[in-house]
Order: C-alpha cells, then structure tokens, then sequence
C-alpha cells in the first residue's frame, strides 16, 4: 500500500506542470483609466507571457484613428513600445490590440485613458 | 466564437478527418490483406484534399488576425505574420506529410514505401503538437497528444473502410478482418483513454472539471460523453455484432451499426478541434 502511496505521489508530482493558458496584459504605460497631461512618447504594453503583437490601434473618443509606429513583431516577446506619432489633444483615447499566443490563438483587448493639457 | 473560429474549426475537423483517413488506410490494407493498386490514385485524392484543407485552414488564420473581412485573407503582411508562428509551422508540416503520402501512393518499392509512410506518420502527428495548448504543455503533455492522436487516427480512420469491407467481402474474411481490428482495439483504446486524461490534466491543470465549470469543460465534458458513447457502440460490435456475423443480414446490421459508429467519430473530432482552437482550459 505504501508503494501505491508513493507511486501516486509521484505521478502526481510529475504531472504538476501549470496549466496552459491564454495570456492577458498585466499592465501598460499609460495604464488603464489614467488621466496625464501630455501626449505620451510610446504606449507600453506587458503581457503576462509572450505573445507576437500583431496590432495596436489608437482611438479617440469620436472615432478618430491616430498613427502608431508598429511593426508586426515576428519573435514572441512579454513587452512592447509603440511610439506615437501624432500630438495627442486633450480627450479619451482607447487602445485596441490584438496579438498571438505561443499556441497560435488570437488575443484582443483594450484599454482607455485619458490626455488633459 | 466569431465566424472565423466557426469555420476554422469546421476546416480543422476535416483535416483531422483526412489525417485519419491517410494514416489508417495502409493498416486497413495490411489487416484485410488487400492488394494495393501500382499508383495509389484514392490515396492521391486524399493526399491532395488535405493539402488543400491545410492551406485553406491557414489563410482562414490569416483572416481571423486581419480582421478586414474576407479581404484580409490575402493580406501579405498578416499572411508573413501567421507563417512565422505555430499555425504556419502546422501548415508546413502538414505539407511535408503530404507530399511524403503522395510518394507513397506513387512508388513501388516496399522499402521506400515504409520510410515514406513513417515520414507522413511523424509529420502529420508533430504538425498537431506546435499549435493549440499542447505547443505549451510540458513533455508529456505532448507524448500525450501524440498517443491520443495515434489511437484516434488508427481506430476512426478505419470505419469507413471498415464499413465497405462488412458488406464487400465474403462473409468469413469480413469476419476475420472484424475480429483482428477489435483485437488490436482493446489493447489501444485503454492508451486513448488514459492519454486524453493526461491531456485533459496537461491543459486545465485539474484531472476533472471542477466549480466554477468553465465553457472548456462543458465541451470536455460532451465530448467525454460522446466518448463513452462510442466506447458502448464498439463493445457491442465487438462482443456481438462480429461474433454473430453469419449471414448477409448480420453484416448489413453491422454496416450500418458501423456508420452510426462513423457519426459519433467525426462529432468526437469535431468537439476536438474546438477544444484545441476555439477554447481555453482557464
């Protein structure tokens, strides 16, 4: 019985790889819901593994596209630095971005902050 | 699910389907002695089929990423993007497979013919370990996969043909060839089993489904039950349908036994491709 014991504890440790899963964004500059007070040089984003970023785009609130300058990166990478090409007006602008996981899978998300001059 | 997971996931159980299909067809042929033709020309079809499925399964990824509707499936900056990354290593693996079948159709040394098939065989498999959650699971996450894979392909790649040979040979040999599959069967299916365990524990990181039950784990759990489903239909073949397979109306009971057999199968694949695509453990 104690053979079993320890032959199940072992398969058990084993198999105790983590789990996969689909990664998030942990955390960007700017951060989520922050108000700042002049256009920012680039957007950071941190993923919690990594990932390929395949696309960010800049919205203001009425819709208006401003330009990023990104590149589709070809190696998997956990952050990246977008520069901002444009002077941001005082507003709401939301990020959208959408990259790959190291299994192929597609990950979207986005986040919004604020300019106040 | 948007509609390009939708029809990724369509694609990716035919794939299966055809993977299915090619590897078990020389077993097939082995188990109910056939003579093979000089040139293969169904295995062509087959072969030529999934090269196309595999290239179309890829540029579906490219519009998925794109995102501009049905025009972003050529647009060349995501169709570099999507290559460079596990979906265009599956692609290019399923190729190489492909093309190593359409030698194996095509040739006639019996040498040639094995290295060629065992080409296909580790392309095919391999191509399913770098996408999906087994490109991240640990090594036997992926031994898992690769078990499961095998099992699978060799069990539901045979029904079909199972199917035509029940009604197509005489009676005795039907029997026969019924006999040697369910044989080899009993000792595979416990591997399928415990290897889709495995592989359950390797992408949620719990042996069952536990509270909060995920949307992973109610499709984990229809396919199990499917599963169990189809384990039940083939236990009744084997210990009923086969043994009393005497006349032509046995082995017609038993063809279309064998299609319902086929159903449950392609849903089973089906319910895999989702779970490997469309679904996350967490």
């Amino acid at each position: 019985m104690k053979n079993v014991l320890k032959i199940l504890v072992c398969v058990s440790l084993l198999f105790s790889a983590h789990a996969s899963a689909h990664v998030s964004l942990i955390s960007s500059e700017p951060a989520a819901e922050e108000v700042i007070t002049e256009t920012p040089k680039v957007i950071s984003l941190r993923f919690a593994g990594e990932v390929r970023l395949a696309k960010v785009k800049l919205h203001a609130e009425d819709g208006t596209m401003f330009p990023l300058d990104h590149a589709m990166s070809m190696t998997p990478q956990t952050a990246f630095s977008v520069p901002v090409k444009a002077n941001l007006p005082t507003g709401s602008y939301t990020i959208y971005w959408t990259a790959m996981g190291s299994d192929g899978h597609k990950l979207t998300g986005d986040f919004s902050f604020s300019v106040n001059k | 699910m948007t509609v390009w997971t939708g029809v990724g996931v369509v694609i990716l159980t035919v794939i299966f389907v055809l993977n299915a299909t090619l590897i078990a067809s020389p077993y097939i042929n082995y188990l109910a002695d056939l003579a093979r033709p000089k040139v293969d020309k169904k295995g062509l079809v087959l072969g030529v089929a999934l090269l196309l499925m595999s290239v179309l399964y890829f540029f579906i990824n490219v519009g998925n990423f794109a995102g501009e509707g049905l025009s972003g499936l050529f647009d060349t900056n995501y169709i570099r993007f999507m290559w460079a990354g596990p979906v265009g290593l599956f692609t290019q693996l399923q190729m190489a497979g492909v093309l190593a079948w359409l030698i194996y159709c095509a040739i006639q040394s019996s040498h040639l013919k094995t290295i060629t098939f065992l080409v296909t065989l580790g392309a095919l498999s391999i191509s399913f370990l770098s996408m999906g959650h087994a490109s991240t699971a640990a090594w036997w996450g992926k031994l898992a996969l690769l078990a499961h894979l095998l099992v699978a392909w060799f069990w539901f790649g045979s029904l079909y043909p199972l199917r035509k040979l029940a009604t197509s040979l005489p009676i005795a040999e039907a029997q026969s060839v019924m006999m040697k599959f369910g044989a080899h069967m009993s000792g595979s299916v416990p591997v399928l089993l415990l290897a889709g365990a495995l592989l359950y524990r390797s992408a949620s990181g719990h042996w069952l489904p536990s509270p909060p039950v995920s949307s992973y784990d109610i499709v984990f759990l229809t396919k199990l039950s499917l599963v169990i489903l189809i384990l039940l239909l083939a236990a009744l073949h084997k210990l009923v349908f086969v043994p009393q397979l005497k006349t032509p109306a046995k082995a017609k009971r038993l063809q279309t036994s064998v299609t319902w057999e086929i159903v449950l199968a392609i849903a089973i694949l089906a319910i895999a491709a989702a779970l490997s695509s469309a679904f996350s453990p967490n």
